[in-house]
């Protein structure tokens, strides 16, 4: 706050604080809200119920359920989708840099309700010409929706459970690093190995003049 | 001694003995070493502190978030403590208590006593010998690493021994650290555990590692050596005055003096002016250079220290390829701190029959999360969707293994920080701006790296390698150079004890102030210059605030081994 005493504080001068508004007692809340948010922003998009079966089918499209490992739509992908979109009344800055409005209408337009009751085959081809677009937004599109996807899928516990059970090479995986680490699962260094190692160091008072490579030389100056 | 006693307040707020701007590595290690001495020291540092459970850790999204509010660069974040940084460039820094010493992986690498001879060597583009050696820096890479705490194991044959530098037992390398071992025991090249700054045992209140594998976005066990739980905790029980929120916005300079800093309180919005006998500047390779400039002014036209229009140049960041491995059996790298489990300095020396100069390392590191690995891990080789999906990411994840080389990048005038006249900070001061071309001779040597690398793999049996080619531009990890320590006044910035060519009572130690980059990462080597800088200003302090001038290297009043044999002790 505003010190009492200006002068024997060296204050110089004292302008409105910046990045908030000027009625704010403390920026820091505003800075705060203005920042990424883990997790995401809340309150999230919220989607129609139309739009919310395109992503879903979307998904499932990109990452096909089987083998044991759940459909994208059974795990709530519409979830982290809705809390990774920037929603309207925020500054789009943020990966995967999907802005609601242009985002729900590209949703609407380039994709529409019926992709959600397409064949698997007629919505890979629809999502493969996305991808393959000469159009930059349409190709932009595809990278977000793909993006969202593999983010959020693979955020999934269920997921995580699945690599575990699954996959011989996860099954230590657990998902959020923190807060049990993998204390015990981490294979040491052998005992008393390092006389074997190889290696050496120029001494200081060793270092004597290299010949430089001819085009090197002429490339740059030399000293 | 004549400085004032530590902590005193109130009314004498606004003079100090030793004002400190920043409080990474540099920073941290003059308020650790100075306010043990009982010197007044005013800390100016325009982030906040981070608290354990603003880190990503916990979080099922923690991958994502690598792209937006934990991003390494500033640009990507957009934090108001943080100031963009414009040109060709990816800059990695954070604006926080401690620094990007809070967003790194803590490998901590010394530099070789070659790398303080680059101008004997070869002398190709910037490159001069530092008016130092190894043997003159060792005793402070001893006393920081026993400050910090670093793990690690002694008889490394490629460096000189270091037996007073205590360590911990090494972080663990799991099936990721052992392979590649055996990849080069196969070929029969130099590899060695690496030294980190990770603590594998409790010490400082700080919690052990506990392996989890996401060291780059910080750690909020206290494991990894930020210096917001390492050195500046110290610094403050000695009565160091911390100011977060405190953007300085230019270093004032009477008289052949530097007389203290302008601030503005980000909080309040209100600057102020402090004033000191001993000012340290430590705002890493892009902010010191900047602030540099930023303080031009009466008598010092084109910024501070910067009569020979250097202040800003020979910008290195190391050059920079990642190689992706994988193999048919488990790997397991989402597992197991990252620094570094180990390295190979196998071709860390120049060899002229490559068609180069300098040399390249090797690092490994490690995979991260699953929809990291989806989504293309290290190289950006993006997974397969659709049918082919599941059978892409079954074979995939759990098998991958990161190497990456980087190399020395010779120190290129041209490439260099500047004032960027339109774009600014959240305060409104000019954001820096980088230019910065990897040439030739940096171009081989990556091409190069990425085949002994790729050697490796193939003796190893990988399945599968990808690799991102020379990175332009590099990874901004390290930023070095901006403000040399150099022989005279006409080749650097600073002397050999880190004061400034212009005035005698500035002084930079930091990122700007290395000469040459070596082919190690930095931090070490940082902090054992701020150690060594801030002894001589401990050991010759009445000397340094009477100086009206910078002494010449021969003539500086030097610094006293036993002294700093009876300060250990």
């Amino acid at each position: 706050m505003p010190s009492t005493n200006r002068e024997a504080d060296g204050i110089e001068s004292a302008p409105e604080p910046f990045g908030a508004k000027a009625t704010d007692l403390d920026p820091r809340e505003a800075w705060r809200n203005e920042k990424a948010q883990l997790g995401g922003f809340n309150p999230p998009v919220r989607f129609t119920d139309d739009q919310a079966a395109v992503l879903n089918a979307v998904a499932d499209t990109i990452i096909p359920p089987g083998g044991g490992f759940p459909a994208p739509s059974e795990v709530f992908i519409i979830d982290f989708i809705s809390r990774y979109v920037t929603p309207a009344d925020k500054e789009l800055k943020y990966f995967p840099l999907a802005g609601e409005a242009k985002f729900k209408k590209q949703v609407d337009g380039l994709l529409g309700a019926s992709f959600a009751d397409a064949s698997n085959d007629d919505r890979t081809a629809t999502l493969r010409r996305l991808e393959e677009s000469d159009d930059e937004d349409e190709a932009a599109f595809f990278v977000q929706l793909r993006s969202l996807t593999y983010y959020g899928y693979y955020a999934r516990p269920e997921v995580t459970a699945a690599i575990r059970k699954e996959l011989p090479a996860g099954r230590e995986y657990h998902g959020p690093p923190q807060p049990y680490g993998y204390l015990g699962k981490v294979e040491p260094w052998p005992e008393g190995r390092w006389d074997k190692n190889p290696g050496g160091y120029i001494a200081t008072d060793a270092v004597t003049r290299i010949e430089i490579p001819a085009d090197i030389k002429a490339e740059y100056e030399v000293s | 001694m004549t400085f004032r006693t530590n902590g005193s307040n109130g009314a004498d707020r606004n003079s100090t003995d030793v004002l400190i701007i920043g409080s990474g590595m540099s920073g941290a290690a003059f308020a650790k070493r100075l306010t043990d001495a009982g010197m007044k020291c005013t800390l100016l540092e325009q982030g906040d502190w981070i608290r354990p459970v603003e880190y990503d850790h916990f979080h099922d999204e923690f991958d994502i978030e690598r792209n937006r509010g934990w991003a390494y660069d500033p640009n990507v974040r957009q934090g108001p403590e943080d100031f963009p940084v414009t040109g060709f460039t990816t800059p990695y820094m954070i604006n926080a208590v401690g620094g990007s010493t809070i967003h790194y992986a803590a490998h901590w690498p010394r530099y070789k006593p070659i790398d303080f001879r680059k101008g004997t060597e070869h002398g190709v583009a910037g490159n001069i010998d530092w008016p130092i050696s190894y043997e003159d820096l060792a005793p402070y890479y001893d006393i920081n690493d026993a400050e910090v705490g670093i793990s690690g194991v002694h008889g490394d044959p490629a460096y000189p021994p270091r037996p007073n530098a205590p360590r911990q037992k090494p972080i663990n390398p799991g099936k990721l650290g052992l392979k590649f071992a055996k990849g080069l025991d196969q070929l029969g090249w130099h590899w060695w555990p690496s030294d980190n700054g990770i603590i594998t045992e409790g010490r400082d209140g700080r919690l052990p590692c506990n392996e989890c594998g996401n060291c780059l976005q910080g750690c909020p066990r206290g494991a990894l050596a930020g210096m917001d739980v390492s050195l500046i905790p110290k610094a403050l029980a000695n009565g160091l005055d911390l100011r977060t929120n405190a953007r300085v916005t230019r270093i004032v300079a009477k008289g052949g003096k530097a007389t203290g800093a302008e601030y503005i309180d980000r909080v309040t919005g209100e600057t102020h002016f402090v004033s000191a006998n001993i000012v340290i500047l430590a705002a890493n390779g892009i902010g010191t250079p900047r602030l540099l400039l930023m303080s031009a002014q009466e008598g010092h036209p084109d910024g501070l220290c910067n009569a020979n229009g250097l202040v800003g140049t020979h910008l290195m960041h190391h050059s920079f390829a990642f190689v992706d491995c994988w193999f048919d059996d488990p790997v397991e790298g989402y597992l197991g701190a990252f620094g570094a489990p180990l390295y190979s300095h196998e071709f860390y020396h120049s060899d002229s029959s490559r068609g180069f100069v300098n040399g390249v390392a090797m690092q490994v590191g490690r995979s991260f999360g699953s929809a990291y690995a989806a989504n293309g891990t290290h190289t950006g080789a993006v997974m397969p969707w659709g049918a082919n999906h599941r059978e892409h990411f079954n074979e995939h994840f759990g098998h991958h293994l990161l190497v990456f080389m980087f190399g020395e990048d010779l120190p290129i005038k041209e490439n260099r920080v500047t004032l960027d006249p339109e774009v600014k900070d959240s305060s409104g001061l000019p954001a820096p701006h980088v230019e910065f071309n990897v040439s030739e001779n940096d171009r081989r040597l990556c091409e190069f790296g990425v085949e002994r690398i790729t050697d490796v793999a193939n003796a190893l049996g990988a399945s599968e390698t990808n690799h991102t080619g020379v990175l332009s531009p590099p990874p901004g990890w390290h930023l070095m150079g901006t403000a040399r320590m150099g022989n005279n006044p006409e080749d650097s910035t600073t002397n050999m004890y880190s004061q400034t060519w212009e005035l005698p009572n500035l002084f930079i130690a930091d990122g700007a102030a290395l000469t040459t980059g070596g082919i190690v990462n930095p931090t070490s080597t940082i902090g054992a210059l701020s150690t060594r800088a801030a002894e001589y200003i401990k050991q010759n302090y009445q000397n340094i605030v009477e100086q009206s001038k910078t002494p010449a290297n021969a003539d500086a009043p030097g610094l006293s081994n036993r002294e700093l044999e009876l300060s250990a002790a």
